[in-house]
């Protein structure tokens, strides 16, 4: 889609040659309502993540759109629908699921997930997926180094206790 | 899986209805309606397996709900290639965005959520104001009656 965008208007014609007017306009439409998200992300913590300890990741999403946002375009959907997404943090050994947040976003949001880091100390990756619930392929995923340090002495005196 | 003596129940109803939205079939108005609400509900019901299945830790199983989503909106199955139109066109343009991405005319196409598009963000939408074509044919344009999967 975003190759078809950035393609030049000369190279673009010749693919979409054969094509009617309606069509072409129907493809240009498709592809200006498209998202086209920026996300960023940060640990917020990351000097100190500690085992078994919150970690903090603070995303930040901005949109790529002149105006407001029309509803999604889905041409075979019965009702109008609003786009949906959501954030996921998950481990992708364990397939566990760490932190999930839904965001509806416009033109830009942010949103923090918290979630307890790994048990093991040292280096550590989950992964950040960013899911539309009205696109397909549209879908954006990242690695979230983490360096996991020591578990904090009073965590593990309420472990003892417990 | 589906069985005549059953044909009157609901749930069979809302599977018949729920295959015939995924392929793309044309239904009376009596059974459009229908098929609209099932549809409809459909989506709401996903969401909220969304939460079950994340309140549960579930990773895989989630995403795969979210993809599910995504295409009962879209009607758009991808992991059946499905040319529910019939028409050329689509195949065609198929075919000439493999020639053109062989020419590096385009960058290939990052797909799915399973590749990572750092590289690529900013450059995106540079096209908006400069592509004369695609804003005035967008704006002149109804809302499309095909949808266009590269």
């Amino acid at each position: 889609m975003f190759d078809l965008l950035e393609m030049d208007d000369e190279a673009r014609g010749a693919l979409l040659e054969g094509l009617s007017e309606q069509q072409t306009a129907d493809v240009a439409t498709a592809a200006n309502r498209y998202p086209d998200i920026t996300l960023k992300f940060e640990v917020v913590n990351a000097e100190e993540v500690h085992a078994g300890a919150p970690v903090l990741l603070a995303v930040e999403l901005e949109r790529e759109f002149e105006g407001d946002l029309p509803p999604v375009l889905a041409p075979r959907f019965p009702t109008r629908k609003d786009e949906n997404w959501w954030l996921v943090v998950g481990d992708k050994s364990s397939n566990g699921l760490l932190a999930i947040k839904r965001v509806a976003l416009q033109a830009r949001a942010k949103a923090k997930l918290e979630f307890t880091a790994p048990k093991d100390v040292g280096k550590a990756t989950v992964v950040l997926s960013f899911m539309c619930d009205s696109y397909l392929g549209c879908d954006q995923e990242y690695e979230v180094e983490l360096d996991v340090q020591e578990a904090l002495e009073e965590e593990e005196d309420e472990q003892m206790s417990e | 899986m589906y069985d005549n003596t059953n044909a009157e129940r609901p749930l069979s109803q809302v599977n018949a209805l729920l295959q015939c939205h995924f392929s793309r079939q044309h239904l009376t108005s009596d059974l459009a309606a229908d098929q609209a609400r099932v549809v409809r509900e459909s989506v709401r019901l996903l969401h909220a397996m969304v939460d079950v299945i994340s309140s549960n830790g579930w990773l895989s199983p989630a995403l795969a709900t979210m993809e599910l989503c995504q295409m009962a909106v879209q009607v758009c199955v991808a992991w059946l290639d499905v040319d529910w139109d019939s028409t050329h066109h689509r195949l065609k343009f198929k075919q000439k965005l493999k020639v053109a991405m062989e020419d590096r005319l385009v960058r290939t196409t990052p797909h799915n959520h399973t590749h990572t598009q750092t590289g690529h963000v900013g450059a995106r939408f540079p096209s908006l104001a400069a592509t004369s074509l695609f804003q005035g044919a967008g704006s002149r344009g109804s809302p499309g009656r095909r949808r266009v999967c590269v």
